[in-house]
C-alpha cells in the first residue's frame, strides 16, 4: 500500500498529504423550531376553522348514560342555550342538534385525571407511579441558554449546532489532512479517527455518507468536507483545545467571511 | 307550399336574416346532457374542496408539523448525500416489446411482454436534488374476515380505523368468489384508509412513538418487505393495536380489535431507498431467519 | 308511568329511593345497541355544524390570509430547493475533483452502502425537550472492552 502511495504521488500533480478532511459534526435540534409570528397566526386561524366545522362529540359514545363519568362531564359541559319559540333572539335563533349550537364551534371540557390544587409534594410522589398525573412540559430553554454555555450540546435545542474548534489561530471545522507515510484511508475514517484524537472515543455519531458534502479548493490543498450528526456522548478536547457549539448566525461572526460563504449552503437554516 | 319554398331558395341571404335561423350545424341531439346534474342546487358541489364556501372544506395546517419539519430541516439533505452515486446512470426498466415493423399484421398488435417478466418495471433513476425519496402516503387495509360471518363488525372495524386516524374510512368489498373461506363478490369485509398530510404525520408518530415501543414481540419492519416499487408494508395483529391510545384509554368500547396492514408509500424507485427512508422516521429493521 | 313505577317500588320495600333516573324501555338487546352506538358514532346524521357563511368583506380577508400563506410557502420551498440544489451541484464537484485527485479515495468515498438506516437515536424533534435533553453516558465498544 505503501509504494503504491508513492507510486501515485509521481504520476499525479496532487501530494496526498495536500488532501485532507473536514468533518461537519452537527447536532440536530431536540426540539421543534420556533416559527414566525405570521406561521403561528395563520396555524391559530386554522384551528379555529377547523374547530368550527368539526363534528359534535358523541358523548353519548364514550359517556354511557347513567354512570357517574357522565354525571361529571354534565356538571363541566353546560347546555347550551334553549330554543325558545317565544324569545326573539337579536343575535340569530338557536340551531341545536344533540346539545350542540350548530352555528358555533362546541366547546368540550373533558373531566380532568388527576386532582387540582394538590401539594406539590404529593405531586412529586405521584409522578412516578401515577400514570393520570398532571403533565407539566419542560422549558424550551435550558440552563446552557441562560449562562451563555457555548461549549454545551443543550443549548439552543430548537437550532441545529455545528462543532468548531479553536487551534490558537482562527475559528473553524476540524480539519484532518492525510500523512503521506500512511495507507490511503477513506475520507469519512479519516474523519473520524481525527475526531476521536481531538474529542475522544466516547462520541456516539451517525456518519451520513462515504461521500464528501463540498469541496474547498486552496492553492495547495483541497479540503473535503464530511457531514455527520452527534447523537449522544459528548466532544471532550484532548489537547488544549478551544470548542464551541454553533448555530448558522453565530458561525457567520466566528468563521473567516469567505470561508463561511463557502459552506453556507451545507449549513441548516433551523 | 312547396313551390313557394323552392322560389325563395334562389336567394340566399334572405335564408340566413330570417330570425331564429343558424348557420351552425346542430349539435345539440348529438350531446348527451344530464340535465338533473344541472340542478341549481347541486352547484355548491362544484366548488373545489379547498375552498372555505365548499361543503366538504377542512382546514388542513392546524398546527406545526413537527414530522414534516424534521424530514425538510435534516433528513432531505442526509439523504441527497447518502443516494448519491457519481456518474450514476438511469436504469432501464423491462418494457414492453414491440413485434417489429416488418410485417403489416404487427401494426396495431398489442406489445409483446417483457423479456423474462411478466410485468414490466420502471426505470430507476439517480437520486438529485429533485427527486429525493419523500413519503407520499400510508394505507391502513384491515381485511376483515370475521365480518363475512357477521356484518355488524364491518362498523366496528370502520370505527377503530376511524378512532385511530381521524380520517372516514372506506367500505372493502370482495372482489372473488371463494366458497371455501365464504367469499362472495360484493360482500362488505372491513376498511380501509388512505392518509396523507398531517393525519399522516400524525399518525406516524403516534406509531413510532407511542405504539411500536410497547409492542414486545415487534422486531422492526423485515427488509425483504416491499412491493420492489419503494412501497413498504408491514402488519399489526389485533393484539397490538390496543396500544394506540385512542383505543387504551376505552377498551371496554371496543370490545372487538381488528389488526391490519399498513402500507407506507414513497417516492423512493428501490424498496432499499424506501427502507432507508422510513428508518429516518425511526423505525427499526431486522433480518428475518 | 316513571311516578307508578316508583310507587310500586315504594310499596314494595316501603323505602324511598331516588336512584331511579331514566326508565329505559327498548326493545333491542344490549349488544345491538352496543353496534347502533358505534355506527352513531361514525356517521355524520345530526353531528354536522352549520356551513360557514362568510360576507364578502370576510370572504376576501379569508382569501387574502390564503394567498398570504401560499405565497409565503412558495417562497420557502423555492429557497429550500435552491439549496439542496446547491448542495447537489457541491457533491458533485468535489466527487469529480475527487476522481482526478486521487482514484482510491474516489473509489472509497463511491462505494454503495448497503443496508444503510438512520440510527434509532436520530428522533424527531418534539415540542418540549426531555428532561434530560442530551445523553452524555456514551462509552465506544472499543473503549467498554477495556
Amino acid at each position: 500500500m505503501l509504494s503504491k502511495v508513492n507510486l501515485r504521488a509521481y504520476s499525479s500533480a496532487v501530494k496526498p498529504s495536500s488532501i485532507s478532511s473536514t468533518l461537519l459534526l452537527s447536532r440536530n435540534p431536540v426540539i421543534t423550531a420556533d416559527i414566525p409570528k405570521f406561521e403561528d397566526q395563520y396555524f391559530k386561524y386554522q384551528n379555529e376553522l377547523w374547530r368550527r366545522l368539526m363534528w359534535t362529540f358523541p358523548k353519548w359514545f364514550y359517556y354511557r348514560v347513567g354512570t357517574l363519568s357522565e354525571q361529571r362531564f354534565r356538571e363541566l359541559n353546560k347546555r347550551p342555550l334553549y330554543n325558545n319559540p317565544n324569545i326573539e333572539y337579536p343575535r340569530g335563533r338557536p340551531e341545536i342538534r344533540q346539545e350542540r349550537d350548530r352555528r358555533f364551534k362546541q366547546e368540550v371540557i373533558l373531566p380532568k385525571t388527576y386532582e387540582e390544587n394538590k401539594s406539590s409534594e404529593d405531586e412529586e410522589a405521584a409522578a412516578n407511579t401515577s400514570m393520570s398525573r398532571k403533565i407539566t412540559p419542560n422549558s424550551r430553554t435550558t440552563k446552557a441558554d441562560e449562562s451563555g454555555d457555548t461549549s454545551s450540546l443543550e443549548r439552543k435545542l430548537a437550532r441545529t449546532l455545528y462543532l468548531v474548534i479553536n487551534d490558537g489561530k482562527s475559528w473553524k471545522f476540524p480539519n484532518f489532512s492525510l500523512q503521506s507515510t500512511e495507507a490511503v484511508k477513506p475520507l469519512h475514517l479519516l474523519a473520524e479517527e481525527g475526531l476521536y484524537q481531538i474529542g475522544g472515543k466516547n462520541i456516539n455519531y451517525f456518519n451520513v455518507s462515504n461521500t464528501p458534502c463540498h469541496l474547498i479548493n486552496k492553492d495547495d490543498s483541497k479540503e473535503y468536507l464530511i457531514k455527520s450528526h452527534i447523537l449522544s456522548g459528548q466532544f471532550v478536547p484532548q489537547q488544549s483545545l478551544k470548542f464551541m457549539w454553533l448555530t448558522k448566525e453565530e458561525l457567520s461572526e466566528h468563521l473567516d467571511a469567505t470561508y463561511f460563504k463557502e459552506v453556507e449552503h451545507l449549513l441548516n437554516e433551523i | 307550399m312547396m313551390i313557394k319554398g323552392s322560389i325563395r331558395c334562389f336567394s340566399s341571404s334572405s335564408r340566413a336574416l330570417r330570425a331564429g335561423y343558424s348557420t351552425v350545424e346542430p349539435v345539440h341531439h348529438l350531446v348527451k346532457i344530464r340535465k338533473a346534474a344541472l340542478k341549481p342546487g347541486y352547484k355548491d358541489l362544484l366548488i373545489p374542496k379547498n375552498d372555505i364556501r365548499a361543503v366538504g372544506f377542512k382546514p388542513e395546517e392546524i398546527c406545526q408539523d413537527r414530522v414534516h419539519e424534521h424530514y425538510v430541516n435534516t433528513i432531505q439533505s442526509d439523504m441527497l448525500l447518502h443516494f448519491y452515486e457519481h456518474d450514476a446512470k438511469v436504469i432501464e426498466g423491462n418494457k414492453k416489446r414491440s413485434w417489429g415493423t416488418d410485417s403489416p399484421y404487427a401494426l396495431y398488435r398489442n406489445l409483446k411482454k417483457p423479456k423474462g417478466l411478466s410485468k414490466p418495471t420502471k426505470d430507476i433513476h439517480p437520486v438529485t436534488y429533485k427527486n429525493i425519496p419523500e413519503l407520499k402516503s400510508i394505507v391502513i387495509n384491515a381485511y376483515n374476515s370475521d365480518a363475512l360471518d357477521e356484518s355488524w363488525l364491518n362498523i366496528s372495524t370502520k370505527l377503530q380505523l376511524s378512532q385511530i386516524t381521524n380520517v372516514k374510512p372506506k367500505q372493502l368489498y370482495n372482489k372473488s368468489n371463494v366458497l371455501p373461506w365464504k367469499v362472495r363478490e360484493g360482500k362488505p369485509c372491513g376498511a380501509k384508509v388512505e392518509l396523507t398530510g398531517r393525519d399522516m404525520n400524525q399518525f406516524l408518530s403516534t406509531l413510532t412513538e407511542l405504539v411500536l415501543p410497547r409492542i414486545r414481540t415487534f422486531k422492526g419492519i423485515k427488509n425483504t418487505s416491499g412491493d420492489s416499487n419503494g412501497n413498504i408494508s408491514f402488519g399489526l395483529t389485533s393484539e397490538d393495536v390496543k396500544y394506540f391510545p385512542e383505543i387504551e384509554n376505552f377498551q371496554e368500547l371496543f370490545p372487538n380489535l381488528f389488526g391490519f396492514h399498513i402500507t407506507f408509500k414513497t417516492s423512493a424507485r428501490t424498496d432499499e431507498q424506501a427502507r432507508t427512508l422510513l428508518s429516518s422516521y425511526g423505525f427499526p429493521f431486522y433480518n428475518p431467519a | 308511568m316513571f311516578q307508578q313505577s316508583r310507587k310500586v317500588v315504594i310499596e314494595q320495600t316501603g323505602v324511598i329511593r331516588d336512584f331511579i333516573r331514566h326508565k329505559r324501555t327498548s326493545a333491542i338487546s344490549p349488544s345491538t345497541q352496543r353496534v347502533v352506538n358505534q355506527l352513531s358514532a361514525i356517521s355524520a346524521t345530526r353531528k354536522q355544524p352549520k356551513l360557514i357563511n362568510l360576507c364578502n368583506e370576510d370572504l376576501i380577508k379569508h382569501r387574502t390570509i390564503t394567498n398570504a400563506w401560499k405565497l409565503y410557502n412558495r417562497k420557502k420551498n423555492e429557497k429550500r430547493m435552491a439549496t439542496l440544489q446547491k448542495q447537489y451541484e457541491s457533491i458533485k464537484n468535489a466527487m469529480e475533483d475527487l476522481k482526478h485527485t486521487s482514484p482510491e479515495l474516489y473509489e472509497a468515498a463511491n462505494k454503495k452502502e448497503t443496508e444503510k438506516r438512520f440510527p434509532i437515536e436520530m428522533r424527531i424533534p418534539t415540542e418540549y425537550p426531555p428532561t434530560k435533553p442530551w445523553i452524555y453516558e456514551y462509552t465506544h465498544p472499543s473503549e467498554k472492552e477495556k
